[in-house]
């Protein structure tokens, strides 16, 4: 029971949060100063046409843009739950056809990034605090605090300049397949990482400080036991509460990385789409981020239970 | 009666004194790692104020003669492919850079701390208002929500500033909620309240100056990563336009001769980590001293 109210909860939630991103985002359009139709018109917003005043009211009339207020808001919401977030102002094409064929390559972009990510920041995380070896710990941190603070527009760069140009391993832009995979997920992987290991190490840090450590070490086990076997477990919930964020930011970083790569995705739709003030594309960029967070959000805090079942019987953690 | 208290002053003021010269001692000891970050952000600071004292070369016009010309002694940092030295625009960008980040982390300090404060401080439905909106901006990433402010507002320096600053109130907006729900229920807090001072008054006198602290401490660790938000957006082509230095930009426009010239995009881009690095750590000192 208590199980069922906890995974309605969490669902009510994520449902909440999703409909309040799409309101919160068509007000910003109703309040906008440029108006969509005009911008419709005109084939994006940097073109100096005019506009035929007749024509205007016309399609402002077939597309809606005439009625009250809360009747477009239901309309438009209507629409949405059924996936339908209108069309492109630049292209005419549906926004859903667009953002779902960014999205295979930036899927690919994003999985392969939180792969490196979440093994190499668990490494570093791990290795730093076991290390007999105290300068390869302290190196260690520094790197992940060297992490966070690099840009990753500048890391790719780097990246490209050393091992595509100067060494010749790994081609720079546009690369099929996996080779063509390898820098973009490292250079959008790392501060990710960087994320992690900083967490899970502060996390297993402080577990390692717990006097049931010190009854396992008592009781003869040894560090790589200790690590992996009673340690791990316990410190693995904060940086699982991070998920969704990293998720998040990972899409948020790819924005960057495709660009800098010149690689096809959500990222470069997004940079077109706010060049040309493509707002519908935007808005359902925006949509579909917060959609991807609250899925991640939404698991992890279904997984919480299994590693930590105290979770269910306290009300309102967060 | 004065000349007593005047003899018992100074023996006061002067452990004061050696006290803070101990700590300052201690510090440059134990944190070499700290002061290095301070120095670093008071040369920045200095760049951004009066480029002129660090060089004499001109950021905007360059010379056609020495185009892209790899760091030498005349040129630190080298020269662009219109033969604009590369530190000198360096230093100049200062002041852009720093500017949009100042007035991002201002902007979402401001914004941030009022919504966590009249959340926690007004409770029920306004809490669950405001705290909704807040977990909207949580879940799309910073960056995304930048862009689509910047989508409705166009580009500029300004303009990705402000964006950047919204984007990222949600994080000021929590602590500060946190923080108030734990000094609302102060003691010093109910006594007066129950000695009849008016709401506004408990808010301004109690509860706003015992609360700033770690909001303050988050805001320095905010700086660091709105400063890469604001020179990310600056690379994508929404911030300072070309001929204006700006870090951001410039390794933007490195871009396309990065195949021969690398100093281009390293120099600048290696200021720009070298400045995040000083304010991460010392947001974490900061940090540090809430927590003790």
């Amino acid at each position: 029971m208590a199980l069922l109210t906890y995974v309605a909860q969490r669902l009510l939630h994520a449902v909440v949060v999703l409909w309040a991103a799409y309101t919160l985002t068509m007000l910003a359009l109703f309040v906008l100063p440029s108006d969509p139709v005009t911008t419709m018109l005109l084939g994006g917003a940097n073109s100096d046409m005019t506009v035929d005043r007749v024509q205007l009211e016309t399609l402002r009339h077939e597309l809606g843009f005439d009625q009250p207020l809360g009747r477009q808001y239901l309309t438009l919401l209507g629409r949405a739950v059924r996936g339908d977030f209108g069309e492109s102002v630049q292209t005419g094409q549906p926004v859903s056809a667009l953002l779902w064929n960014g999205l295979v390559p930036t899927a690919e972009l994003a999985t392969a990034a939180l792969l490196i990510a979440v093994i190499a920041g668990s490494a570093v995380a791990l290795i730093s605090t076991s290390t007999r070896i105290r300068p390869l710990g302290g190196l260690l941190q520094s790197a992940t605090a060297v992490g966070v603070s690099i840009p990753s527009f500048w890391l790719g760069l780097t990246l490209i300049e050393l091992l595509s140009f100067r060494w010749r391993l790994l081609p720079a832009v546009g690369g099929r397949g996996l080779s063509g995979l390898i820098l973009p997920a490292i250079t959008l992987g790392i501060p990710a990482g960087s994320v992690i290991a900083q967490v899970f190490g502060r996390s297993l840090r402080s577990v390692l400080a717990e006097p049931f450590i010190v009854t396992a070490e008592a009781k003869g086990a040894g560090r790589v036991r200790i690590q992996l076997r009673h340690a791990l477990r316990n410190a693995a919930l904060p940086p699982l509460t991070l998920a969704g964020m990293i998720v998040g930011s990972l899409l948020g970083g790819a924005v960057v990385v495709e660009t800098v790569f010149a690689r096809n995705g959500l990222g470069r739709i997004a940079v077109d789409a706010v060049t040309n003030q493509d707002l519908p594309v935007v808005e359902g960029l925006v949509l579909l981020s917060a959609a991807v967070y609250v899925t991640t959000s939404l698991l992890v805090d279904l997984a919480y239970p299994l590693l930590d079942p105290r979770i269910i019987g306290t009300r309102g953690m967060r | 009666m004065t000349g007593g208290a005047v003899v018992e002053e100074r023996p006061v003021r002067a452990t004061v004194t050696r006290r803070l010269a101990r700590r300052a001692r201690r510090l440059l000891v134990r944190r070499p790692g700290v002061v290095v970050a301070a120095a670093v952000l008071i040369l920045v600071t200095l760049w951004a104020l009066a480029p002129s004292w660090f060089t004499d070369q001109d950021p905007i016009r360059g010379t056609a003669s020495e185009r892209l010309r790899a760091p030498n002694t005349r040129h630190l940092f080298g020269t662009d492919q219109v033969g604009r030295d590369i530190y000198a625009r360096v230093v100049h960008g200062a002041a852009l850079s720093l500017l949009g980040a100042m007035i991002a982390v201002s902007l979402s300090l401001v914004i941030g701390s009022v919504v966590g404060l009249l959340a926690a401080y007004f409770g029920r439905w306004a809490d669950s208002l405001l705290m909704r909106a807040i977990d909207v901006l949580l879940a799309t990433p910073a960056v995304l929500s930048a862009l689509a402010i910047i989508a409705v507002l166009g580009p500029g320096v300004a303009n990705v500033a402000v964006a950047v600053g919204l984007a990222s109130i949600a994080g000021i907006a929590r602590v500060t909620r946190a923080t108030v729900i734990r000094v609302r229920t102060a003691s010093y807090v109910e006594a007066a309240r129950g000695c009849g001072v008016r709401w506004y008054a408990v808010l301004a006198g109690h509860i706003v100056p015992n609360s700033i602290g770690p909001v303050l401490a988050l805001a320095t660790l905010e700086f660091g990563g709105v400063l890469l938000a604001v020179s990310a957006l600056s690379f994508l082509g929404f911030g300072a336009a070309p001929p204006t230095p700006e870090w951001g930009s410039m390794i933007a426009a490195g871009r396309d001769y990065f195949a021969t010239s690398w100093w281009l995009t390293t120099f600048p881009g290696l200021i720009l980590v070298i400045v995040v690095l000083a304010v991460n750590r010392l947001s974490r000192l900061l940090g540090e001293e809430y927590e003790a």
